[in-house]
């Protein structure tokens, strides 16, 4: 199925854009409630898309300020969908992997979307993701490949 | 065009490709699966233990014992009746005899009410039935020879106690010898068949055990591993408590089957010979004085003494009793078994499987009275085979301190003695036995059921993880 956004030739795959990222149910709300105070619609998410895509898909590694900017994108809007959460998961988990692999320093008074950046508060935000997101899965296998996911990143407790 | 993939075809191939959630039913599955074999092969191992012992300490020598006892009955009840038609009637050793006859009459009927109440297989029935009818002929063949002896048909007596003895050497014994040797083939077998059988058992229980405790080793790593939690609690509780329990379930059946084996092969062995020898003394006792009685007859008796005598115990003539006597004792004191291939016979048997206390006073002391009473038997012998009549009635009978019965008395005190010893050690090892399975059957049921409940709550909140309706409550994720 084609993406109904306008100039945008992706293919939807489960309800979302493969090129641009934009649920098919965002645009039909983004077109339901145009303007709507506090739902950001569809320019926050390509921004957010375009923004998330230049961090994950960059040569150089992301820096601290790139990720403070795309989380800063992310908090004016709200995530409700499958993409959403992903995409925060994935933010969140390049957070952890530059903690993991010392590009960053871990830093109590910087908030990556209100998250303490610390290594454990993120890997329990990231876990909290990941299983939001396998609320919208459209499949098994994809919900457990997500659970999966949340337990690998989540910290490693007694119990 | 893609077909629909069928729900069964789906869960294989999702358990081939360690799908999460479908592992972890596997795992509950192998582990369910598992408990219930334990479960099974526990209960049948217990089951196993309990049917020895019930065929040892209830079913069989029970039985065997009776058995014995009828058969010493019906001896002394012979011997009785032929020294009292040797006596004058009216007198007190006649009227002791007659009292004696009675009390032994008494004590058979006793032991085949006993034997018929533990009728436990097929082959005990028609001894039992024989013996019953053929007591009752015998009974009043013996009154017709006391009525002729009253009499003074003295003559005419001992033919009518020679139809009263055949009765008894025709139907009576052999159908006791049938009711021991039913029994004591039964429990031979069933001992030789189900000891190996519950040896393997409980080897299998033990790898069971094992094996189980493994897999729920592997599921905890496994939670472990996948889900980042260190501890399972419910599953660490079930490994804790399967190794408790397995520990307990292994010595519990380590220790009834000692007990077994010592109730077999150290007390009931013993009882065995011991009854053996008691039976054969009566039998010797009363064709010693059928000997006395029935002149006719006297050689056939004389062998049939010599031959019940052989069976207690046997030595060749150039080896003197005293001599084994003195080896047996130097070796039960050093705490060793006695080396004695000169004698065989049924106090062989026991002078070589003395284990309990007082057993080797007792065993000694029977072989020493065995052989006082050897030596009164072949004096008594010797003068009735010399034609001195007189001279072998008065050693044969009353309670002269040199005479025979003096003699018997003092071996059949020390049989009693040691027989006591071992039908003690036997009933002990045999209840104890039974003491150390007591709840270990509700007890494999209740605690598998238990840990299967424990594995299945260890799994619960991580299968449910994987449920779209219940992770989105999850507490856990409040940090």
């Amino acid at each position: 199925m084609q993406c109904k956004k306008e100039g945008c030739e992706g293919k939807l795959k489960d309800g979302i854009c493969q090129l641009c990222g934009v649920s098919a149910a965002a645009l039909e709300e983004a077109e339901e409630y145009p303007g709507y105070p506090g739902y950001p619609g569809v320019p926050t998410r390509q921004s957010v898309t375009a923004n998330m895509k230049q961090i994950m898909e960059s040569q150089t590694p992301a820096c601290k300020a790139d990720l403070l900017e795309a989380a800063q994108k992310f908090e004016s809007m709200v995530p409700d969908d499958f993409a959403s959460w992903r995409m925060q998961a994935n933010l969140l988990l390049t957070a952890i992997k530059q903690l993991e692999l010392r590009q960053m320093e871990p830093d109590e008074t910087t908030n990556l979307m209100g998250i303490p950046l610390t290594e454990v508060n993120l890997r329990h935000a990231c876990e909290k993701a990941l299983r939001n997101c396998a609320h919208f899965a459209q499949t098994f296998e994809d919900r457990v490949a997500l659970i999966d996911e949340a337990n690998s990143v989540r910290q490693v407790t007694w119990f | 065009m893609n077909r629909p993939k069928s729900p069964v075809k789906q869960l294989i191939r999702a358990a081939l490709r360690d799908v999460t959630p479908i592992r972890l039913w596997v795992l509950f599955a192998a582990v369910g699966f598992g408990f219930t074999l334990f479960c099974v092969v526990s209960v049948i191992t217990v089951r196993q233990h309990l049917h020895a012992l019930k065929t040892v300490g209830s079913d069989a020598a029970p039985s065997v014992i009776s058995a014995h006892r009828i058969k010493i009955g019906l001896a002394a009840m012979d011997g009785a009746l032929a020294d009292e038609l040797m006596s004058v009637c009216g007198q007190r050793p006649a009227r002791e005899l007659n009292a004696d006859f009675e009390k032994n009459r008494l004590d058979v009927c006793r032991e085949i009410v006993s034997a018929a109440k533990n009728i436990t297989y097929e082959k005990e029935q028609a001894p039992i039935e024989n013996i019953q009818l053929a007591l009752g002929q015998f009974l009043m063949q013996a009154q017709t020879a006391r009525d002729l002896h009253q009499e003074g048909k003295d003559a005419e007596a001992v033919v009518a106690y020679r139809v009263a003895w055949s009765t008894l050497k025709d139907k009576i014994l052999p159908s006791a010898d049938d009711l021991n040797l039913a029994n004591s083939n039964v429990l031979e077998e069933t001992y030789g068949r189900e000891r190996s059988a519950s040896a393997l058992s409980r080897g299998l229980v033990l790898v069971l055990g094992m094996v189980l405790i493994c897999v729920l080793f592997y599921l905890h790593i496994y939670l472990s591993v996948h889900f980042h939690r260190r501890l399972n609690l419910p599953i660490i509780f079930s490994v804790v408590i399967l190794a408790i329990f397995l520990r307990f379930l292994t010595s519990a059946l380590g220790e009834s089957s000692m007990g077994l084996t010592r109730a077999k092969e150290e007390a009931y062995n013993s009882v065995l010979a011991l009854l053996d020898a008691r039976a054969s003394a009566y039998l010797a006792d009363a064709a010693l004085s059928r000997g006395l009685l029935d002149h006719e007859n006297m050689q056939v008796n004389l062998t049939a003494c010599k031959d019940s005598l052989d069976r207690i115990a046997s030595f060749p003539d150039n080896v003197p009793g005293p001599v084994i006597l003195y080896t047996a004792a130097k070796s039960l004191d050093a705490g060793r078994k006695p080396n004695l291939p000169n004698l065989t016979g049924a106090l062989a048997q026991e002078l070589g499987n003395v284990q309990f206390d007082g057993e080797k006073e007792g065993a000694i002391d029977s072989f020493e009275t065995f052989l006082v009473y050897r030596d009164r038997c072949a004096q008594q012998r010797q003068l009735m085979t010399d034609g001195k009549d007189a001279d072998a009635l008065c050693l044969g009978l009353g309670f002269d301190p040199h005479g025979t019965n003096m003699a018997f008395g003092r071996f059949d005190d020390a049989l009693v003695r040691t027989l006591r010893i071992n039908n003690t050690e036997l009933e002990q090892s045999v209840r104890k036995a039974r003491r150390a399975l007591q709840f270990l059957e509700p007890g494999s049921i209740i605690l598998s059921i238990l840990l299967v409940i424990a594995t299945y709550l260890g799994l619960r909140p991580r299968i449910q993880e994987y449920q779209a309706e219940s992770f989105l409550h999850r507490k856990n994720l409040r940090r």
